[in-house]
């Protein structure tokens, strides 16, 4: 198992958001976490990535306890995220935000492999990697942010909203990206409003309600679900 | 024609001294979202300290100007850590706030202390070099040129290598370069250590041209404020431009208008940038 998360309750000061929420994800699946706006998807991620902290509850990755741990050292476990609205760092070069992705890594060589390799994923990075990320377009800035995350090499990937409010073009290239990048052996949560799309993409999804899991099972069977049916997939 | 000339010379030359304190504001400003008044206490100190370095060790000019740069940042390191750091821990969104009256507290005791143990006379900083070119001392010259180095120095830091890299990554977006592992302890240690030795460096720079008294820091401070909102929060070029074109215009107004009005004309100029182009010279937002 990659990551555990058993019965966290996390929120906002008083406002508790999330309530008993347990998720696991195994080596190399993709796992898609769905729900409506302000279910608290994006509150789970912030749980994991140390943004926010966990009033109760635990999250494992690979056998070691990380819940509450200060954001900057989450990932150097190989935890790596793409945050919701992209946050480019819009007054560097896409080379410099690409550098600053692989941040934690010392060894010259290894940023430059990595480099490489995201170029291989974006050759749109390569071509422009002088220009700066403020002047990119919506779907280009995601494009760089999800190289950027790529640029720690991370085991596990955290995709929040990747697709939300880029052209339907852009949508299928960033969800045929993240089957590229499971092939490639990455292990995925993407959280996701794109229901239909990313059950189609995921391994096996868990549905949030008000904070709460609601189903989870193995993607194929939630699609069948009648409840999912009705209430994300308006059938 | 000359006195033209001679004079915005000078305005330049007191505007690298804005400039240089502007710089370091303007650094932990973008990291922190506060004006940190107290620079301007670190100001006054380090040129004590340069002061009676000078004057009972004899030591030369350029140890007190490292030294008055060591005090400046120790005290900035020692106020961010220890105090600031404190209501960043505890109090989260509304930590600015606190900071920033932190900040003015400190500006008050500082200036307070060093009257208190020196009394507000006046002391005359010896010179440390004679002669001049084109009519301006070496001193003056040497103002302006260490405030070249200095702000190439920043400049490069700030650009090219990996902690200036992170620092420009955390004023753009805090959260996001704490996600990609850079440590903000570390960030905010690193600004302040530069914004108090760049406050220390402009206050012994200018220390054998006027002299050293409590309220020294007053005006560099303010002016330094008026650069850094000029240059909305630009690039360092943008503030060494702002800083110059500040202490000219100051200068040529004193000659030209009035000198009664000469610390003036920062603030109207303020308030027509505010009016005109709230978003500075430079600006990004």
């Amino acid at each position: 198992m990659m990551l555990e998360i058993e019965n966290i309750n996390a929120g906002y000061g008083e406002i508790q958001i999330v309530t008993d929420v347990s998720m696991n994800i195994d080596n190399n699946e993709i796992v898609a976490l769905v729900g409506s706006n302000g279910a608290g998807k994006s509150t789970i991620i912030k749980a994991i990535s140390g943004m926010l902290p966990v009033s109760s509850g635990s999250i494992i990755f690979e056998g070691k306890h990380i819940e509450n741990t200060i954001a900057h050292k989450i990932i150097t476990n190989g935890i790596a995220l793409v945050p919701e609205g992209r946050r480019v760092f819009p007054y560097m070069t896409v080379l410099e935000n690409l550098e600053l992705g692989a941040y934690i890594e010392n060894d010259q060589k290894t940023v430059q492999e990595n480099m490489e390799w995201v170029f291989g994923l974006f050759p749109i990075l390569d071509e422009r990697k002088t220009q700066l990320a403020g002047t990119f377009s919506g779907g280009e800035q995601q494009m760089l942010t999800i190289g950027r995350a790529l640029m720690s090499k991370p085991k596990f990937l955290m995709m929040d909203e990747p697709s939300l409010g880029l052209a339907p073009v852009i949508v299928d290239e960033v969800f045929k990206i993240v089957e590229v990048l499971h092939n490639e052996g990455v292990t995925i949560l993407l959280v996701e409003q794109n229901v239909r799309k990313s059950l189609e993409i995921a391994n096996r999804g868990y549905v949030l309600e008000h904070g709460r899991i609601v189903l989870e099972g193995e993607s194929k069977n939630l699609v069948e679900d009648e409840k999912v049916k009705k209430a994300y997939l308006g059938m | 024609m000359e006195i033209f000339l001679l004079q915005a010379g000078n305005g330049l030359i007191i505007g690298s001294v804005y400039a240089l304190v502007a710089l370091g504001l303007n650094i932990i400003w973008s990291i922190t979202d506060i004006p940190d008044f107290a620079q301007g206490s670190f100001y006054v100190i380090a040129a004590y300290v340069a002061y009676f370095a000078v004057t009972l060790a004899g030591v030369p000019f350029l140890v007190a100007l490292v030294l008055g740069m060591c005090v400046g940042a120790i005290m900035s390191f020692s106020c961010e850590k220890f105090l600031y750091r404190r209501w960043r821990e505890r109090t989260f969104r509304l930590a600015a706030r606190t900071q920033l009256l932190c900040a003015i507290a400190l500006f008050f005791l500082f200036a307070n202390v060093a009257n208190a143990l020196w009394t507000s006379k006046a002391k005359i900083f010896p010179a440390y070099l004679k002669g001049s070119l084109l009519g301006f001392s070496y001193m003056r010259i040497n103002v302006l040129l260490a405030a070249i180095i200095l702000f190439l120095v920043v400049y490069v830091f700030i650009n090219k290598t990996k902690p200036g890299k992170a620092i420009r990554a955390a004023s753009m977006d805090l959260g996001m370069a704490q996600v990609l592992g850079i440590n903000i302890d570390t960030v905010n240690s690193i600004v302040f250590i530069m914004g108090g030795a760049l406050s220390g460096a402009a206050a012994v720079l200018v220390s054998p041209l006027y002299s050293v008294f409590p309220t020294m820091g007053d005006l560099p401070l303010l002016k330094a404020l008026v650069v850094v909102i000029l240059g909305g929060f630009g690039s360092v070029a943008g503030i060494l431009i702002c800083g110059v074109g500040l202490g000219v215009l100051e200068a040529l107004g004193a000659i030209y208008i009035s000198s009664a009005y000469q610390h003036g004309y920062s603030f109207v100029i303020l308030l027509l940038m505010l009016l005109l182009r709230p978003k500075g010279l430079f600006g990004r937002v």
